[in-house]
Formats: structure tokens, C-alpha cells, sequence
């Protein structure tokens, strides 16, 4: 019994390394995603936290012949779902939507703190704006915008990540993008 | 082709995710109609604009933290075995198969395993969470379900066979 029990306890901490490493090898990948769902680096923290710690519960099934970041995908959608529902319900607004205070109308201005060369000023701003209109997305198509534009999924990786179907995939795209289009078009206009 | 259903396939067009024969009919299209011309740079363009956006940097300890969460996670023995099992079963089961094992063995651990603040109910039917396309795996029809206080009933994903808990029960009708 007790040369069982050490033998399981030598696998554990076998997994417990191994699962360390891939900790250490990914989480930067899983950051820039969690920060482009969440908008902000205090939520996109505790995703990408909180979906390492379902991967290391569920560690045991993980299939060794696939890549780690597919499975890691899948259980950061999920989190990242989870942690909307639990959210109280934001109202979601258009970035060009003037908002109506007690002194009147007035227009959403989405602050830039950079500072430095024009060029990265300007990439700066356009990196909010296209965060803010991101955010304005509903989950399913911001999830799949990101996946297939920023990390450059298929949609056959982007169906398993989300675990939906291929079809579902190139609609919530064709839909997500189209939405992100029309609330950056001014904005582009103006850049030329 | 006409205009609507071109403006529908753009997207799949720019990224390469159409058959041969539809990205030359659109891409024929396309010579032919401004606006849709319009609407394919536009969305292009977004794709480029998403593609360019600076990847965004965690603190530098933030791998150190989770590293250090981990010690504190306890992984249940129920939950270990049902890993197990799922890792056996999809070396020698098919995914479906290997899915309706693990939700079994699910079932029959959390009801022999004594864990504490077990609720148990009565119930008629309990079905795992549906697949986009309709489809569900039914884990039981008439009989009792052990739902552990403080965790989800595991339910088995039919498409990837994995015993996992973002998969809710979407009915449990109690018979009584």
C-alpha cells in the first residue's frame, strides 16, 4: 500500500513539473488573449489565472499528442463566458453614441495616455480605439474575432476552441467583423 | 453569385476558408462590382488593423503567481480518477464512446465515493449541455443524480469526449 501510494505520489509531482513548465511557456500567449477579451489587465489577469488553474484540474485528460495552447483556448473561452454571465449585465454603447448627462450631451472620449514619437501616438490611439470597439463586441464574436485575427486560428481550431461548429464560426466572424467595421470606419476614414 | 451572397462569403474569402470554386467566383465577382470591391477593402482592412494591435505584456511574475496559486489547488480523488479514466478511454475508445464511459464512471464515483455535502435528487431526465448543431448526450432518463455541493455533476462532452465542468445539466426534472 504504502509503495503505491509513493508511486502515485511520484507521478503527481512528475505532472505537477510538467504542468509548471507549460505554465511558464505559455502564459504570455494566454495574457495577450485574456487582455484582448477582457480589456483591461486587472480582468485579463485573473482569467488567464483562473484558466490555468482549470487546465492543472483537468491536467489528467489532457492529450500529450495535441498542442497545449488548443486545449489551453478551449478552457479560457469557457472561463471567459463564465466570468461575463457572472458579470453584471454592462450596457453596451457605440463608441460614436453621444451620452446624455445633466448638462446635456456630450461625446465619448476614449483617453490616450502615450506619449513620445507621433508614429507611436498614433498607434497607440488606434490600439484603443480598436480595443474599445472589441469591447463593445457580444463574447461569442469577440472571441472568435480574436482567435482568428490576432492569433490566427482556422476556423476548424477556432470551432474546437469555442466549441461550436464551422458554420457558426464564419458567421459570428462575418458578423464580428462587419460590427468592428462600422465602428472604426470614421476612425480609418480620418487616418486615411 | 449575386451581391448578397458575396458580401456573406467575404470574410471566409479573405481568409482562404471557401472551396476553389467559390474563391473564383468571387473573386470574378469582385472585377465586376465596386461595391462589393468597397466591402471586401474595408473588411481587409479590419482584419489588418486586429492583426497589427501590440501584444499586450503581463508583469513579469505573473507566471511565478500562478505557479504558486497551483500549490494551494487540491485536485479531488474523484476528479483524478475521472482523468484517468478519460485518458485510458481515449487510447483505446472512440471519442463518443470514450465520452459516455467517463460520464458513467462520473455517475459512479461521486455516488460511491462518499464526498461530503452530496445533495442527491430524483430526477426524470438529465441531459448534458447541447452542441451547436442540436445534439446532446442524455446521461440519464429516470432514476437518482448525486450533485456534490460544492462542484458541477461532470458531464461528458460529446464531440471531444472530455469529462469536463463548464458542461451543465440544461434539465433536471425531480419526479417527485
Amino acid at each position: 500500500m504504502e509503495f503505491a501510494e509513493a508511486i502515485s505520489e511520484v507521478a503527481q509531482n512528475e505532472e505537477r513539473r510538467d504542468f509548471d513548465a507549460l505554465v511558464e511557456r505559455y502564459h504570455k500567449q494566454a495574457y495577450n488573449i485574456a487582455y484582448r477579451m477582457a480589456g483591461n489587465h486587472a480582468d485579463a489577469e485573473d482569467l488567464t489565472q483562473e484558466a490555468f488553474i482549470r487546465a492543472f484540474r483537468f491536467f489528467g485528460q489532457y492529450r500529450r499528442e495535441l498542442p497545449f495552447d488548443s486545449w489551453l483556448y478551449k478552457i479560457m473561452s469557457n472561463v471567459f463566458i463564465d466570468k461575463m454571465r457572472r458579470k453584471p449585465k454592462a450596457k453596451i454603447r457605440s463608441l460614436d453614441q453621444p451620452i446624455t448627462t445633466e448638462d446635456g450631451e456630450a461625446q465619448l472620449d476614449i483617453p490616450d495616455t502615450s506619449a513620445g514619437p507621433e508614429e507611436t501616438v498614433l498607434s497607440k490611439e488606434m490600439d484603443n480605439r480598436i480595443q474599445a470597439a472589441l469591447n463593445t463586441l457580444p463574447e461569442a464574436f469577440r472571441l472568435t474575432v480574436i482567435y482568428a485575427d490576432i492569433e490566427g486560428l482556422s476556423y476548424e481550431e477556432i470551432a474546437e476552441a469555442t466549441n461550436t461548429n464551422i458554420g457558426t464560426v464564419r458567421s459570428r466572424l462575418h458578423r464580428g467583423r462587419r460590427l468592428l467595421r462600422n465602428k472604426l470606419k470614421s476612425y480609418t476614414d480620418l487616418m486615411g | 453569385m449575386n451581391c448578397r451572397r458575396v458580401v456573406n462569403l467575404i470574410s471566409a474569402y479573405i481568409d482562404g476558408e471557401l472551396t476553389g470554386a467559390e474563391m473564383l467566383e468571387i473573386r470574378r465577382h469582385l472585377s465586376d462590382c465596386p461595391e462589393c470591391t468597397e466591402e471586401y477593402e474595408s473588411i481587409r482592412a479590419t482584419k489588418l488593423a486586429l492583426s497589427r494591435l501590440a501584444t499586450a505584456a503581463p508583469r513579469p511574475d505573473l507566471a511565478e503567481s500562478i505557479i504558486r496559486t497551483l500549490d494551494v489547488v487540491r485536485v479531488p480523488l474523484y476528479q483524478r480518477a475521472i482523468n484517468s479514466a478519460v485518458r485510458f478511454a481515449h487510447s483505446k475508445l472512440s471519442p463518443v464512446a470514450a465520452a459516455l464511459a467517463a460520464s458513467g464512471l462520473a455517475l459512479v464515483l461521486l455516488s460511491a465515493s462518499g464526498i461530503d455535502n452530496i445533495d442527491s435528487k430524483p430526477v426524470q431526465e438529465v441531459a448534458a449541455v447541447p452542441a451547436q448543431d442540436g445534439s446532446f448526450v442524455r446521461q440519464l432518463s429516470t432514476g437518482s443524480v448525486l450533485l456534490p455541493g460544492d462542484s458541477p455533476l461532470v458531464v461528458a462532452d460529446p464531440h471531444t469526449g472530455f469529462a469536463h465542468p463548464d458542461l451543465k445539466l440544461v434539465s433536471l426534472n425531480s419526479t417527485k
